[in-house]
């Protein structure tokens, strides 16, 4: 029932991005988020949208795929896409009614937030299509453990992130059980208005919190009986090694990134854009 | 060589005000190569003791040698030799997995031990072949039905190359076909791989292979000896509130109304032998 | 009839890389009294079967009803369904959640609309029906009890709601022999006093062998054989094997005995046969 959750889910392809090297997709990733605040043209965005796609190609990955990790965030989009629409305030309103106004720059400010969270929410998506959760976590505990000079603990951290997404299929079908088991009793889950169906999560919830502290103290002796933390001196089973793809990978994404930074100074055509808007409107 | 001595082992606890003892001074030793069957009801005590087979939980009275060194050392050296000497494997097959993919999985024990990159690669690639899982190595361990995750369970600990395969009930949680996928790796561990095997269950069927059967009732040992000598008893077998497999129950009724077959049968050719001598 | 199933059939995401088909063309009939045993390997249909029993999924093709609600309607009364047909899913003690044992037994009828003042007697009727005694349980919290304790309650938790039909998914799961004994001597007993009519799912060949009165064999999501215990293990035995199920042994063993020549009636249980084969061997009749 709950299975179908496109995002974070990996999508098996055979693909120069599937194949970089983890660490350099999260590096990447970071930059990529980061960045994307700072861009507030439409060129910028448009970069990024041009990004994103271009990096679905590449990586095999169908667009429909792609957009389906949209799905958790459309209700936020639409929201905010509302408020700016109606609340930004800016410019000659071409409508106007108490504390609400419309004008061509709340109009493209709300397309320009819109995208932001798009492409906010495509970038890791596509993180998560083209690396296995094993490789996410081998990456994260890699580029941390710098950390461990200062005995923060990096393998712990990186052992319980492996848990927690091997876990969370089984949880689910234990969630999937006990919703069925308490519907089953007359339990309205699925049913009645929005304070019946909080109440009704009691009976789900209590089991499963039981459940997985259960789950954790069985977890515990198979993790001692398995040597964890017996030699300070622990060895990998696989070895991520950076390739040649990775350094084209971190060429051509400095290049797009110094274009993008660029056209944030240079390329300022939403001035041109809102003026070309407002003319055809008949300001 | 005993693998493992326990001599006069007795575990205690405190529930509320009472004082509960799940185990009650037991003696019992291990030979190296062996399949041993424990078997008990639930309460016995089996589990706990099982536990503390390999240094998981610590007798409150007696000792417990692994290759003679005591499970209660509380030097690390030790106290993971021992773990890694005797592998155990538990009930619920999804509570022992800590990695998305079949093969990481199967790596954690040997990573943890320090074990050189290329000796894991071929570790993990014997483990899974051992248990006849290696087609499985790429997935996801969620998919996997209970017997196929439980034998996964024991590739994880073979990558540890222990001398000692404790399986702490784990055929409990399975339906039949799984129950027969564990027995026949055990068994081939055994034979093949001079493995020692102490299986704790309450399935008598399961005891038939084995060299030797203990059972537990209320924390003691209340059997040691011969799967078959143990199937002659049936009242030992009631007392310990276990039920003895159909084809020795039908042998136990046929004796007990005087015809002259034998108590103890296990297998059903053999009955059936028997039985059709009484023309 | 009690449950009428015509042509039934079911696919989980259909048009989709997953789709499955896990019914295809079902056709049952269950009366009032029946103890139905379903079996099958896993994957079979069985769960997806009996999961449309009390509405936790809907049919795609095919009809269906259950006394006299409809369940091919858009909207069927599935509120009614539910405490017509009392379902205990596998390890059933992984669902408790309430502070106290009474509690949880409650919650089923307090859902059902039941009066305050007869909850309670319907709690304490179901924990005395499951063999608990009420007085020492009914405050005490669900997670402090033994396992075989916590699986009682969870089944008074279903009684509670007083169904007309209990369908029971593996039973025996986990449970040791002596468990075993006390939950199928329970279920009987349930069958012969409040619930009239029992669906169980198994996997556990001599219990249904001693306790069902009709076995319902389902492979691949077709209903294959839907007879009594004995004429299906006494005739089907190979096809069974060959789809991986096991027969009682004792079945087994008078099988091989009648193809050597020896007449015996229909035994299930090795109590049955070795009766048979002393009668036999005594009364001189071969």
């Amino acid at each position: 029932m709950m299975k179908d959750v496109s995002f974070g889910q990996y999508y098996p392809a055979e693909s120069g991005v599937h194949r970089m090297d983890p660490r350099f997709k999260l590096v990447l990733m970071l930059f990529y988020v980061v960045l994307i605040f700072f861009v507030d043209t439409f060129v910028g965005y448009l970069a990024y949208l041009a990004f994103v796609l271009l990096m679905t190609g590449l990586a095999k990955v169908p667009l429909r795929t792609l957009l389906r990790s949209l799905s958790g965030v459309g209700v936020m989009v639409i929201f905010i896409s509302i408020i700016n629409v109606f609340f930004y305030g800016g410019g000659e309103p071409l409508w106007s009614w108490w504390v609400m106004s419309v004008s061509v720059e709340s109009i493209l400010h709300a397309l320009k937030m819109a995208l932001r969270i798009m492409l906010l929410v495509m970038g890791p998506a596509l993180l998560t299509f083209t690396t296995t959760p094993t490789a996410l976590t081998d990456g994260i505990e890699s580029l941390l453990s710098p950390l461990k000079l200062i005995k923060f603990p990096v393998r712990d951290v990186a052992v319980i992130m492996s848990i927690a997404l091997r876990m969370i299929p089984t949880l689910m079908e234990e969630t999937d059980r006990i919703m069925m088991a308490q519907k089953a009793r007359g339990a309205s889950i699925d049913t009645g208005n929005i304070f019946r169906r909080i109440k009704a999560l009691v009976p789900v919830l209590v089991p499963l919190f039981v459940g997985a502290f259960r789950r954790a103290e069985e977890l515990a002796f198979a993790l001692d009986s398995r040597c964890y933390n017996a030699s300070p001196k622990r060895t990998r089973y696989r070895i991520l090694k950076p390739g040649a793809r990775d350094a084209v990978a971190v060429l051509a994404f400095a290049a797009w990134g110094t274009f993008v930074i660029l056209s944030i100074v240079l390329f300022d055509f939403d001035t041109m854009i809102y003026n070309a808007i407002s003319a055809a409107i008949g300001g | 060589m005993q693998a493992i001595v326990l001599d006069k082992v007795s575990y205690q606890y405190q529930l509320d005000d009472t004082n509960l003892v799940a185990v009650n001074e037991v003696s019992l030793s291990i030979e190296e190569g062996s399949f041993v069957v424990l078997l008990g009801a639930n309460g016995s005590g089996k589990s706990t003791l099982a536990k503390m087979l390999n240094g998981l939980l610590v007798p409150s009275s007696g000792e417990v040698r692994v290759f003679d060194e005591l499970t209660s050392c509380e030097e690390d050296e030790v106290v993971y030799r021992i773990r890694s000497r005797v592998g155990e494997i538990f009930q619920n097959p999804d509570n022992q997995m800590v990695a998305s993919v079949i093969e990481d999985d199967v790596a954690f024990g040997p990573e943890n031990l320090g074990i050189p990159h290329e000796e894991i690669v071929e570790r993990v690639d014997w483990a899974l072949r051992a248990v006849g899982m290696e087609a499985f190595r790429s997935h996801s361990p969620s998919k996997l039905s209970g017997g196929q995750k439980q034998r996964v369970a024991i590739a994880g600990i073979l990558a540890m190359r222990p001398k000692v395969l404790v399986l702490d009930e784990s055929t409990a949680m399975l339906d039949p076909r799984g129950r027969a996928e564990v027995m026949g790796v055990l068994a081939q561990l055994n034979k093949n791989e001079g493995m020692t095997v102490v299986h704790i269950t309450h399935h008598m069927d399961e005891c038939v292979a084995a060299d030797r059967a203990v059972v537990m009732s209320e924390g003691r040992v209340v059997f040691d000896g011969t799967p078959k000598e143990l199937f002659s008893d049936p009242a030992l077998v009631e007392r310990a509130h276990l039920e003895l497999p159909p084809v020795t129950q039908v042998a136990t009724l046929l004796h007990e109304s005087g015809l002259p077959v034998a108590l103890g049968i296990t297998d059903r050719e053999e009955l059936l032998e028997a039985i059709c001598r009484l023309k | 009839m009690s449950i009428e199933i015509s042509h039934l059939g079911y696919t989980y995401n259909p048009k989709s890389p997953y789709e499955k088909r896990a019914l295809d063309d079902v056709t049952l009939s269950i009366k009032e009294g029946d103890f139905v045993a379903i079996v099958g390997q896993t994957g079979s249909g069985k769960s997806t079967l009996v999961q449309h029993l009390n509405g936790l999924i809907k049919h795609t093709e095919g009809k269906m009803r259950v006394f006299d609600i409809d369940l091919d309607v858009r909207r069927p009364d599935y509120k009614r369904l539910r405490f017509a047909v009392g379902m205990v899913f596998q390890y059933p003690e992984y669902q408790l959640f309430a502070d106290t044992v009474a509690k949880d037994v409650a919650f089923g009828p307090k859902n059902a609309g039941v009066e305050k003042e007869q909850i309670q007697a319907r709690v304490e009727d179901a924990l005395r029906a499951v063999g608990l005694d009420v007085a020492e349980i009914s405050e005490r919290s669900p997670f402090e009890l033994s396992g075989g304790q916590k699986r009682r309650v969870a089944l008074a938790g279903v009684i509670a709601m007083q169904p007309k039909v209990l369908v029971l998914d593996e039973p025996t799961a986990g449970l040791d022999p002596e468990g075993k004994k006390d939950v199928l001597a329970l279920v009987r007993t349930l069958h012969q006093s409040v619930c009239p009519t029992v669906i169980m799912v198994s996997h556990d060949m001599e219990a249904v062998a001693e306790v069902c009165s009709r076995v319902v064999v389902m492979q691949e999501g077709k209903v294959l054989y839907d007879t009594t215990p004995a004429e299906l293990f006494e005739k089907e035995e190979e096809s069974l094997q060959r789809m991986g199920l096991a027969i009682p042994e004792a079945v087994a063993i008078a099988n091989r005995l009648r193809e050597r020549g020896w007449t015996l009636p229909a035994v299930l249980t090795p109590a049955d046969l070795a009766a048979a084969i002393v009668a036999t061997v005594k009364g001189g009749s071969l």
